[in-house]
């Protein structure tokens, strides 16, 4: 049972920002205005998202690393994934 | 999921996106500038300028514009008019030896529809926008070009249909958003999946609608055989035009019929776009969704009266409606950014999944359970 919800959680950052980019697609078209200012966001923060993950947070985890390794003669531990 | 069927989606995922991500690199490429072709166009000069005039200048007769364009190239005759999406008192007469000249063959005079001056000839020289929409739309193939290019979208929508398939299993024990950076492959796998599913919606759209503007020669000439072969039924085997009436007239007639649209596009006698007899004016709305669905009006060009009016058929409203949700055009310059913000998302992961593939095939002449690590990871 634990299971199935765990599989599940996979799923739920994807799905939001699915529905979030598909509402987000078809406002503009719907009208102008206010319209597309919830364009802008819908399909907005999904790219903010890309930007922090995948640009910004490795940036601030590797520069902490290395800042770090200055400080210490031992390499940090290395189990941080997140 | 067991480990035999994740290989058989691997497989397929692989397969297809090896196959089109040469063409899909080469289509998000072009297709970046082509989201900002009016400003590359502008800043470089290739947009000839409209004169400032007063805000309530009336627009001058149609007639007087298609003069001034038949003056611009003697010998010619007119085949469309059609005014600028996006600034109303720029039109353009498309010119050519015959109404029923192939495309390479017709010129496109650029006017302005408040005085009929003719502002240039876009399209006589080859513009960095329209090498890249030449680029992006056909690969300077023509009809195959267009065609091939689909088959390359569908695969690619095969690839993206397969990467959602094989998300769960390789992402079960990650947190969302994690890049683990200990590795250069896991940090471009962790990437690729990443960007994959973030910008999923967005790609599936854009490649979808890519795919059916592939299309958009068919959809024209089944609209012709069935549509308007319908609406020109009681014309069929009449003697040719020998007087071309007032398109001015035309448009007027059909303004009055159908209130509260404006025209956008009228195809004149002998073009594949309407019959031997008949001006068609296509008109469209004026709210984001209305103003890309044209409704045709067809108006006798000898009597000026108007023959038939009718709505889309439901595969060219998928047609239309397939142009700014892959254009991205709908919802101003904000909108813009994002779609390009996007199409650099899906170059990453076209290029990431192109350096996954490469270092697979390093790591399997090594160890064969290189996939087994990733998956359990």
């Amino acid at each position: 049972m634990t299971r199935r919800l765990e599989d599940l959680a996979v799923w739920r950052m994807p799905v939001m920002l699915a529905v979030s980019s598909i509402f987000g697609l078809i406002s503009a078209l719907l009208g102008d205005g206010f319209w597309d200012v919830l364009s802008w966001v819908s399909l907005g923060w999904p790219v903010a998202i890309m930007i922090w993950f995948g640009v910004m947070r490795p940036r601030f985890q590797t520069k902490s690393l290395s800042s770090t390794r200055a400080a210490f003669v031992q390499p940090p531990s290395r189990s941080r994934a997140r | 999921m067991t480990s035999r069927t994740i290989r058989i989606w691997v497989g397929m995922h692989s397969w297809s996106s090896l196959i089109c991500t040469v063409f899909l690199i080469l289509l998000c490429l072009t297709g970046l500038p082509l989201i900002f072709h009016e400003q590359i166009d502008e800043f470089l000069g290739d947009t000839p300028d409209l004169p400032v005039m007063a805000a309530g200048t009336p627009a001058i007769s149609l007639d007087e514009v298609v003069s001034a364009a038949r003056a611009r190239r003697p010998g010619e005759v007119p085949l469309y008019l059609s005014w600028d999406p996006d600034e109303r008192a720029r039109l353009y007469v498309t010119m050519a030896d015959a109404p029923n000249a192939p495309a390479s063959q017709m010129h496109s005079v650029m006017l302005d529809g408040r005085t009929a001056a003719v502002l240039g000839e876009p399209g006589s020289k080859l513009t960095f926008i329209r090498l890249m929409f030449r680029l992006h739309v056909d690969l300077f193939a023509g009809l195959p070009g267009k065609l091939f290019l689909g088959a390359m979208g569908l695969l690619f929508l095969a690839a993206i249909v397969s990467g959602v398939v094989l998300y769960a299993p390789f992402m079960r024990r990650l947190p969302f958003g994690a890049v683990r950076q200990q590795r250069q492959r896991t940090r471009w796998l962790d990437l690729h999946n990443l960007l994959g599913v973030t910008a999923l919606v967005w790609m599936i759209v854009v490649g979808a609608t890519g795919v059916i503007n592939t299309w958009a020669d068919l959809v024209i000439q089944l609209w012709q055989r069935n549509e308007l072969a319908d609406m020109i039924a009681p014309y069929r085997g009449l003697p040719p035009l020998t007087q071309l009436g007032s398109v001015q007239l035309a448009v007027t007639t059909v303004q009055v019929a159908v209130p509260g649209m404006a025209p956008r596009f009228i195809a004149f006698p002998g073009t594949p776009y309407s019959s031997a007899h008949h001006y068609a004016v296509f008109l469209n709305g004026d709210t984001p969704l209305t103003s890309r669905l044209l409704t045709p009006a067809l108006v006798d060009a000898a009597t000026l009266k108007l023959t038939a009016v009718r709505a889309l058929p439901w595969y060219a409203k998928v047609l239309f409606l397939s142009e700014p949700l892959h254009f991205g055009d709908y919802g101003g310059m904000i909108l813009k950014v994002i779609w390009a913000l996007l199409d650099l998302a899906t170059l990453v992961v076209l290029g990431s999944g192109v350096y996954l593939w490469f270092s697979r095939r390093r790591a399997r002449s090594g160890s064969s359970s290189a996939v087994r690590q990733e998956h359990a990871a």
